[in-house]
């Protein structure tokens, strides 16, 4: 077994791999390689050069912000956010969620997201966390918040040449919880249906929240009717329940189906995801 | 750098190598032709399977998708660096070593040295055909390395994705918390497993396997783990369309590009073209036309692999696309096109009956019918050993005069002769030699690369290798039948069942592989466990333009059994009769007799097996009420499973026994090891028979040079069939030995005993190696060969013994149902087998846990989807196989009814532990939720749906 040949380039910087980039039109960055290599294997994708930016040490590791949140650098693993127990819980429990410990200790953060894949755990606890994703490029650096990062099906902000450094997520506020609740693909263990939430209390009232589904949208969705529905309530389960059915209204008409799930099951999956992420989030905030 | 060659330096298992090699260069690749580190198996090169794991600066990895230079500076530990005793390391494997299955005899004091998880993966039983043992044992390092106390729930998460297709996962976790508990310091767990109800001297003791120490070193050797200095790749072209006419090839190009060797299409077989276990009806090569898309068109040797995938592209193949076959429905359509335009009877491959009593007469004494249809999905074997052959051309050096084909195979004189046939050469000119084999269920009984690779070695003169990619042995390789079942049944209302009326309509794909034969066991059994007075059943098997459907673990009975443990279900709720208390009434017995006539006169276990699962039931204190919006129930099955091919087919088995005078004994035969356990079974019975500790007997398997013909592993046939041919030999060795020791001490030969390597008489005893060179001073060879035939048998429809043997299941599964979202769980697995006599009972226990867990994935997750004829199901990410978490707790109980012929009383248990697990659970979904899935594998989404519209079947 063996990819498509292809050169292949180190690069011991950001500023060297994005002149890389720049030298070597169409070329990928390569990363833990989780999603790229399978892809080549199957000749699904056949980039000609690679550039290889995991000894960028600067882009990996957690470190919290000097206001309040947390530092993600593109190249950390999935198995460094799950047990980063800093990190706010609906971010570490989707972590410990993606594939196994061998996927996890060598997928990364930064190629999750800028792999794009719809049914792809992080996307969905990012826009949820109303997280913020900074990339260099060849015109410099520049930041997007969650909502403009994720595009479409397998498309991100990510320009030609442009990478992906750090993803920032932003301090909670006291009495705060977050949770993620996922429907496995019961072939390869992704979302067909996740959903992730945050949620502020104050006594039992909702103060804030946030919530964001994904794995059945073309890219991740905040739930915004859910958000209306439950900010200033009481949270008892039936009013949860009664909230999460809202999400109904945020998912729009282009529902993802295949054949280990139609698209009319995912859409009555998630008010099921958006209940079980909003009970855990509450449970934690309490 | 550039993309010709990048330098590495990597550290592993403490010896630091640098290298140069091209950039796309895997590090399982590095390990294991770079390095000849074999003991890194590769399964899927997708990150999917994880028994490729490494340890890379201490985490584990999978090494089959991590591009080697990524790993530059880094320390990298695999399984071979684990044993303290002398591992080897950097040691490039050459043709010098012997690849054949030959087990030094198993030494306990093997044990000493090997890391904890080694010594207690092999104490535990948790190695099978162990092609995943060192992905399996990396993995669990990497875990104890950090977690010196897992438990159940931790090894479960660490171990989730590497899978174990013999699925031995619960002797699995057990040997890990073993290991960790020596490691803490504490004494390992203990070995629970009882033994035999009538253990004789080794016979009916837990044994360790003697290969199993090889199996966890890495040191076992597989197909792919043998490379030869000069040896070719060679690769197949596969067919464009599920169905087509060739108008012409041209491989001109091909031909032209450096470094190819050879470039063969259909003109250039010299013999027979097409080969067949049953029907020869499949062409080595395609030549007019492509039936299906595994369909090999042409095949090239070339110097690397990558030359001759870029020889594939270049080979032009002008096809005229025909329409699609794709079901057994559209085959028997009026005016179908047909698949192969020669068959007699069009695109029925075979219609098969059975006629019991007078079912019009049966239907009109019961009060209750119930009727339903069912549906099976195609299944994967997805044993983790891709296909793989190696081909050496004859004369190729001292020790190939003749050409030799290295295959793990399932039927080695099978292939010998299949070989032979294709090269138009005398069946003596081919030598098949099978390394291990990781993994088959039924999956590598049919020609893979055997004659490919015969062919190029023949017109190359050097060694060429191919292993198929997990995408080709996906699409290529037989598959389990996906079958519409529909089925009547009719009872009084007491509940005696009176008639049973089926028609079972069977995939057969684009070949006849097996087909005739499964679906015939699939026929004859479609009446259940039962003596039922008439029964009418009509099966059409059918090609179509699909992957072919062959041998898989139940042999057609999986599918039958599916339908006729829910109906029978059915007939119990409609006739307000305990399930159990229905299937004891009409269970076969003694004196009973089957649908096929015939009566059955001894070891018939059913009763036996459904009382122990009412037993256990009743004792079990898992809660039935979960709370949260799910609900729990119990559900039961039975099945039985013929031992042997069955049906008249002459079923024999040859082995040879040699003693030695240092006291040992070396017993051959040419039956395939693949995870099952025949190689401790021989073994057992040789010493048994030769009253030598089991330690002292070696077993040399599956060399058609020099082991006699074992037979086919299929049909759950070996223990019974090659255990006698072993036990048999050794019984004409123990005479031969007994007069000459008799003669020599004036006693009479009846009077010797051979007990613990002794022969004793008169309160006189000697050395059994003494015995051994007394025999060879008079001038007698030391061997003794026996073949062994079995009970002959009668074809379906003369009404007379089938089968010479039956093997007799009970299970039971509690399950629980999630109402939000349609999921299921199984959480408990209780599995009572009669097995007529257990010979080894820890590697028994893990046929059952493996056959629990086919069972439980071939009904809850696992199906092979083919879309008009080409596979959805290319990638390994797109098959389900239950792994470690899906893993119920399975209790299993072994019954001995004993069967008068076989070895000891033992009759078969590799099928029947898999058949009744899927209706078992589907029995308890019903019970759970009130919903009855007719449809395999279950859907979730579908579940739901009916539960959401009070709908009481899921048909979808």
């Amino acid at each position: 077994m063996y990819p498509p040949k292809f050169d292949y380039y180190r690069a011991s910087s950001v500023a060297e791999a994005v002149s890389l980039l720049g030298a070597h039109p169409g070329a990928k960055v390569l990363a833990g390689g989780h999603s790229l290599i399978p892809a080549m294997n199957l000749r699904l994708a056949d980039p000609g050069v690679l550039i290889d930016i995991g000894r960028i040490d600067e882009l990996r590791g957690i470190s919290a912000l000097p206001g309040g949140g947390f530092r993600i650098g593109a190249l950390t693993t999935h198995a460094m956010v799950a047990g980063a127990s800093e990190l706010p819980a609906v971010l570490t429990e989707a972590a410990s969620m993606i594939g196994d410990p061998q996927v996890r200790n060598r997928g990364t953060v930064g190629g999750n997201v800028s792999h794009a894949d719809p049914a792809s755990d992080l996307p969905t606890v990012f826009m949820a966390l109303g997280a913020t994703f900074h990339i260099t490029g060849p015109g410099g650096s520049r930041s997007v918040a969650a909502t403009d990062f994720f595009v479409d099906l397998f498309t991100t902000a990510l320009q030609d040449g442009e990478i992906l450094t750090a993803i920032e997520v932003p301090a909670l506020p006291a009495h705060t919880g977050s949770g993620y609740a996922k429907l496995f693909n019961p072939a390869s263990r992704y979302a067909m249906v996740s959903a992730a939430a945050v949620v502020t209390v104050s006594g039992n009232r909702c103060e804030a929240v946030s919530v964001a589904v994904g794995g059945l949208t073309p890219k991740a969705t905040k739930a915004v009717s859910v958000e209306a529905a439950l900010v200033g309530k009481q949270l008892d389960e039936e009013t949860v329940a009664a909230a999460a059915t809202a999400v109904s209204g945020d998912l729009g008409d282009d529902i993802l189906g295949d054949i280990h799930a139609s698209a009319e099951y995912r859409r009555r999956m998630a008010p099921v995801f958006v209940k079980r992420a909003l009970l855990k989030a509450i449970e934690r905030a309490k | 750098m550039n993309s010709e060659r990048v330098n590495l330096t990597i550290t592993v298992n403490g010896k630091t190598h640098h290298l140069q090699i091209p950039p796309h260069r895997y590090l399982a690749e590095v390990l294991r032709y770079d390095l000849g580190l074999t003991g890194t198996k590769v399964g899927c090169n997708e990150a999917e399977c994880g028994i490729c794991t490494v340890l890379v600066n201490g985490v584990p990895v999978d090494s089959c998708i991590y591009p080697a230079v990524k790993a530059d500076g880094c320390l990298v530990e695999t399984i071979e660096g684990l044993a303290t005793n002398g591992a080897e390391n950097g040691r490039i494997f050459r043709d010098r070593i012997s690849p054949r299955v030959r087990t030094s005899y198993y030494r306990p004091e093997q044990l000493k040295g090997l890391h904890p998880l080694q010594a207690e993966f092999v104490r535990h039983g948790a190695v099978q055909c162990g092609f995943c043992i060192p992905g399996l044992i990396m993995t669990a390092k990497a875990l104890l390395d950090a977690n010196p106390q897992p438990t159940d729930h931790d090894i479960k998460v660490a171990l989730k994705d590497t899978y174990c297709r013999c699925a031995g996962y619960p002797a699995i976790i057990t040997a890990i918390k073993s290991a960790a508990a020596i490691m803490r310091g504490e004494p390992p767990l203990p070995v629970t497993i009882p033994e035999s109800e009538r253990p004789l001297h080794v016979v009916g003791t837990n044994v360790i396997r003697p290969e199993a120490v090889a199996k966890v070193t890495g040191k076992a050797v597989y197909t792919d783990d043998i490379q030869f200095p000069d040896q070719l790749y060679g690769r197949t072209l596969r067919a464009a369309y599920p169905h087509a006419r060739i108008l012409a090839i041209d491989t001109s190009q091909a031909e032209a590009l450096p470094g190819v060797y050879a470039v063969l299409t259909a003109k250039d077989v010299p013999g027979r073209l097409h080969h067949g276990l049953v029907y020869q009806d499949w062409p080595a090569l395609a030549k007019d036309k492509v039936r299906y898309i595994g369909d090999p068109v042409a095949i090239v040797a070339a110097e690397t692999e990558e030359i001759a995938a870029a020889a594939l592209d270049l080979i032009q193949v002008t096809y005229e696309p025909l329409p699609v076959v794709d079901s057994p429905e559209a085959a028997l359509a009026p005016g179908a096109p047909l698949v192969h335009e020669e068959w007699e009877t069009g695109n029925l491959l075979k219609h098969i009956k059975v006629r019991h009593g007078d079912i019009e007469q049966g239907f009109a004494e019961a009060d209750v019918v119930v009727s339903r249809t069912y549906h099976t999905a195609t299944t994967e074997h997805a044993f983790l050993e891709p296909e793989c052959a190696i081909g050496v051309p004859a004369g190729y050096d001292a020790a190939h005069p003749r050409l030799t084909i290295y295959v793990g195979s399932q039927i080695p004189y099978a292939d010998r002769n299949q070989v032979a046939a294709c090269l138009g050469v005398p069946d003596s000119a081919v030598r098949i030699v099978s390394p291990l084999v990781g993994g088959g269920f039924g999956g590598k009984e049919d020609i893979a690369a055997q004659i490919h690779v015969a062919l190029l070695a023949q017109r190359t003169g050097r060694p060429v290798k191919m292993l198929y990619r997990r995408d080709e042995s996906l699409r290529f390789h037989p598959k389990r039948h996906a079958t519409t079942i529909h089925i009547r049944m009719g009872a009084k209302r007491d509940g005696r069942i009176t008639a049973v009326q089926a028609e079972l309509y069977g995939d057969g794909g684009a070949y006849a592989s097996l087909s005739d034969k499964v679906m015939t066991r699939a026929t004859t059994h479609a009446t259940g466990p039962y003596a039922i007075p008439h029964a009418k059943i009509d099966c059409y098997a059918t090609y179509t333009n699909n992957p072919p459907s062959g041998a898989f673990r139940g042999f057609g009975v999986t599918q039958s059994a599916f339908a006729v443990e829910q109906t029978i279900d059915i007939l119990a709720y409609e006739l307000g009769i305990d399930p159990l208390a229905l299937r004891r009434k009409n269970a076969l017995r003694v004196g009973t007799t089957t649908a096929t006539g015939q009566t059955l006169r001894e070891s018939v276990g059913l009763i036996q097996t459904l009382d122990e699962v009412a037993r256990r039931i009743a004792a079990d204190k898992t809660p039935l009420n979960p709370g949260g919006n799910r609900v729990r129930a119990w559900g039961i099955a039975c099945a039985y499973k013929n031992t042997g091919l069955g049906g008249g087919a002459p079923d024999k088995s040859a082995a040879l026994v040699e003693v030695y005078p240092d006291g040992t004994a070396e017993i051959r035969t040419s039956a395939a090891e693949i995870g099952q356990g025949l190689v401790t079974v021989v073994a057992q019975i040789t010493a048994e028979e030769l009253g030598l500790p089991y330690d002292r007997v070696r077993v040399l398997l599956s060399d058609t040079d020099l082991t006699p013909d074992g037979g086919p592993t299929t049909a759950s046939r070996q223990t019974y069939v090659t255990g006698n041919a072993a036990r048999m030999a050794a019984g004409r060795m123990r005479e031969m030995l007994a007069s000459v020791v008799a003669e020599r001490l004036d006693v009479p030969p009846g009077s010797i005993r051979f007990e613990e390597g002794l022969l004793r008489a008169n309160g006189r005893r000697v050395a059994f190696g003494e015995a051994v060179q007394w025999l060879i001073d008079e001038g007698r060879e030391p061997r003794a060969y026996y073949e062994y035939v079995a009970p002959v048998t009668q074809p379906l429809g003369t009404g007379g013994d089938m089968h010479f043997a039956f093997s007799f299941a009970t299970q039971a599964a509690l399950v629980e149902v999630d109402l939000d979202t349609g999921e299921v769980h199984v959480l408990k697995v209780i599995a009572v087998n009669d097995v007529g006599r257990a010979i080894n009972p820890v590697g028994l226990r893990g046929q059952v846990e493996g056959g629990v867990m086919m069972g439980l994935g071939n009904c809850l997750t696992e199906a092979f989807i083919v879309e008009k004829g080409v596979p959805f199901t290319n990638v390994l990410a797109r098959y389900k196989m239950p792994g470690i978490k899906q893993t119920p707790e399975i209790v299993s109980v072994i019954v001995e009814d004993p069967t008068a012929d076989g070895p000891y009383g033992a009759k078969g248990v590799g099928e029947i532990s898999s058949i009744p697990t899927t209706p078992a659970i589907c029995n308890g979904i019903f019970n759970a939720c009130g919903v009855r899935v007719l449809t395999l594998p279950v859907d979730q989404d579908a579940l739901l749906r009916a539960l959401r519209n009070g709908r009481l079947e899921v048909t979808e």
